[in-house]
């Protein structure tokens, strides 16, 4: 179960980077790929023309954070695609399985905001308590 | 945190040091540029460096310092072959991004009629913006894997351009011990529709005319005359070399813990140089680099192609040779005397530039009397330079030097500045013209965003870090 993304773009010298609240670990990682999305493509709309699952791991929340960020990159980076939506669970040994749905890029009704050429490690951060979680990441642009 | 800095002389800062720093800092600014630095991350970077096994004398920035991820933006630190470290971070996702400069035979004054037909022709001709690929051609996985150990020699087989061209790059455009079974074959995929490719954000094309020239002797050693038309290429090794960083710095992540490193940053994850760790990100990201080599090497084939189409020239007219390339991104074996003995190094260079002295084996005969062409790109509406290296950047710097201007605006605020203003206009009104994949690049890299590259250059020749040979002013810019 996702809930409502609530992310914001945050200022860095060079690059950019995301934050989220959100209540639970799941949530707080689609809110962060939204995050992404919206650093990358603007607000373009997007329709839910392809669904893809992927998966990744981490040593700990921060490197999973990271590793699925990455994922969405990746995703986008290779074939040229716009993702709408995402979901995730969170499985034993810190295994992380999302699905990406969106279609491919179309210069007619999207916007190229920025290329990421990763999410880095930098100060970036999950963590979760009585309030729900917060993360946030950087980007290298 | 707040970082203790002692001003040195009017370009150099020192970083006494502090808590967990293993060394001093140096940063190279003026007491402007230290105001600046002092409201953002970028010193506490210097610290954090300072702080990873095995560094070689202090962990040193150069003026163009910004804040970046685990090394700031200008950083440079050696660290020692037995007890030292490489880190992934120390070199960066863009690595070997790099910037190349082809001198012409052409008075830019007469090129001006047709300027537009040829910045919309290389900007036909050269793919770029956000994840530009090659329509015409996709890499074989066995081309590709000749690419990553050959460099742009691999290009230069295939006929895009001379074997006169590989003298005047970097390493003659070719990084040893590269070996592509130490490469993911996602890493391989991403960059197999990308050779000959500009990219977004930073990365430029730019035709420049040669404004002025402060030393006369050196540049005409360089081939550089007033008026003279020139091509400037900036850009690194793409989507390959972005994978090829991500895929180690998981396993930098691992190592630090095998080896019990601390961290003060994670993106700072390293593993000690006589690792098996090491040795593969080493082998990897020089085929990455080699990758970025091949990759300028594309671009100046497509930029001669287009010079000719649409001027109608034969190459013996136009004679578009390489002036030089460097790398700005990178992590090398080098040999520099400590302490009055010579040891060998890894110096990493994140967002810094090679600056070896005249008389080094290493600069092609031609240029070995005047020391290694230095190229120092500047925002797209002022000027970008072209520098020498010296003896002071050999013996204080591992021979290095700035790599740019340097972002003081984020790309929010950037953007934010450039509401209500059509740049492209303004930039033409400036005899500058603009062909640009997207208008929020153009916002974000907007001239205001940048420090003035004058004044960075400005630091590095009075600290004698670097030798001002000449600047060129754009004509046209091709970004992605």
């Amino acid at each position: 179960m996702n809930t409502e993304p609530a992310y914001r773009l945050i200022e860095h010298t060079a690059d950019m980077g995301i934050e989220a609240r959100a209540a639970s670990p799941e949530a707080v990682l689609v809110a962060m790929a939204c995050g992404l999305k919206e650093l990358m493509f603007g607000d373009s709309p997007v329709r839910e023309r392809l669904q893809t699952q992927v998966s990744c791991s981490g040593a700990d929340a921060v490197e999973q954070l990271v590793a699925w960020l990455n994922e969405v990159v990746y995703w986008c980076d290779q074939d040229n695609r716009v993702p709408a939506r995402f979901a995730v669970t969170l499985h034993e040994d810190r295994q992380l399985k999302g699905t990406i749905w969106g279609e491919p890029f179309d210069p007619r009704r999207h916007a190229m905001e920025r290329q990421v050429k990763s999410v880095t490690y930098h100060q970036a951060c999950l963590t979760c308590g009585g309030d729900g979680c917060f993360a946030r990441v950087y980007v290298d642009l | 945190m707040t970082v203790k800095v002692q001003q040195v002389d009017a370009c150099r800062w020192r970083i006494p040091r502090q808590g967990a720093m293993r060394s001093d800092g140096l940063v190279f600014a003026s007491a402007a540029m230290m105001q600046d630095l002092r409201r953002d991350q970028a010193l506490q970077q210097v610290c954090n460096v300072a702080s990873l096994p095995g560094i070689v004398g202090p962990s040193m920035a150069m003026p163009d310092i910004h804040w970046g991820y685990g090394f700031p933006i200008g950083g440079v630190a050696a660290f020692a072959a037995d007890d030292g470290v490489v880190s992934p971070g120390g070199v960066g996702y863009d690595i070997n991004c790099g910037v190349r400069l082809l001198r012409s035979n052409l008075d830019s004054a007469a090129i001006k009629p047709v300027l537009a037909p040829l910045a919309d022709a290389l900007f036909r001709n050269v793919p770029s913006g956000v994840g530009s690929h090659r329509s015409d051609f996709r890499l074989s996985v066995k081309d590709m894997q000749r690419v990553l150990v050959k460099g742009a020699g691999w290009a230069v087989e295939q006929g895009f351009g001379g074997t006169q061209d590989l003298e005047y790059i970097e390493s003659h455009g070719v990084l040893p011990d590269a070996d592509p079974e130490t490469v993911s074959e996602r890493a391989m995929e991403r960059g197999r529709a990308q050779l000959g490719t500009l990219g977004s954000g930073n990365h430029f094309l730019e035709i420049q005319r040669v404004e002025a020239i402060y030393d006369a002797h050196r540049a005409e050693t360089l081939g550089l005359f007033p008026g003279q038309l020139t091509i400037s290429i900036h850009t690194g090794s793409r989507g390959f070399g972005y994978q090829v960083c991500d895929d180690y710095l998981k396993l930098m992540l691992k190592a630090a813990r095998t080896y019990d490193i601390s961290l003060p940053d994670r993106q700072l994850c390293c593993a000690p140089l006589p690792s098996d760790e090491a040795r593969q990100y080493l082998a990897a990201m020089a085929c990455a680099a080699n990758f970025a080599f091949a990759n300028r090497q594309m671009i100046t084939a497509a930029v001669r192609d287009t010079f000719e189409q649409v001027l109608q020239k034969g190459p013996a007219d136009l004679r578009l040779g390489v002036i030089y390339d460097v790398c700005h991104n990178i992590a090398k074996w080098e040999e520099h005397v400590v302490e009055g003995r010579p040891r060998r190094l890894c110096v990493h260079r994140k967002g810094a530039t090679r600056a070896f002295p005249p008389g080094h084996a290493e600069i092609p005969p031609a240029y070995r009397s005047i020391g290694q062409p230095v190229l120092i790109p500047g925002d797209m509406g002022r000027y970008s330079y072209v520098l020498t290296g010296t003896a002071g950047a050999y013996a204080e710097t591992f021979g290095s030097t700035c790599h740019g201007a340097g972002r003081v605006l984020s790309r929010q605020a950037a953007k934010k500045a450039a509401r209500g203003h059509d740049l492209i206009a303004e930039l033409a009104e400036r005899d500058v013209l603009v062909r640009a994949a997207g208008r929020a690049t153009v916002a974000e890299e907007m001239p205001n965003a940048y420090k003035d590259v004058a004044d960075v250059v400005d630091v590095v020749h009075q600290a004698g870090i670097g030798h001002m040979v000449a600047r060129l002013k754009p004509m046209a810019v091709v970004k992605g």
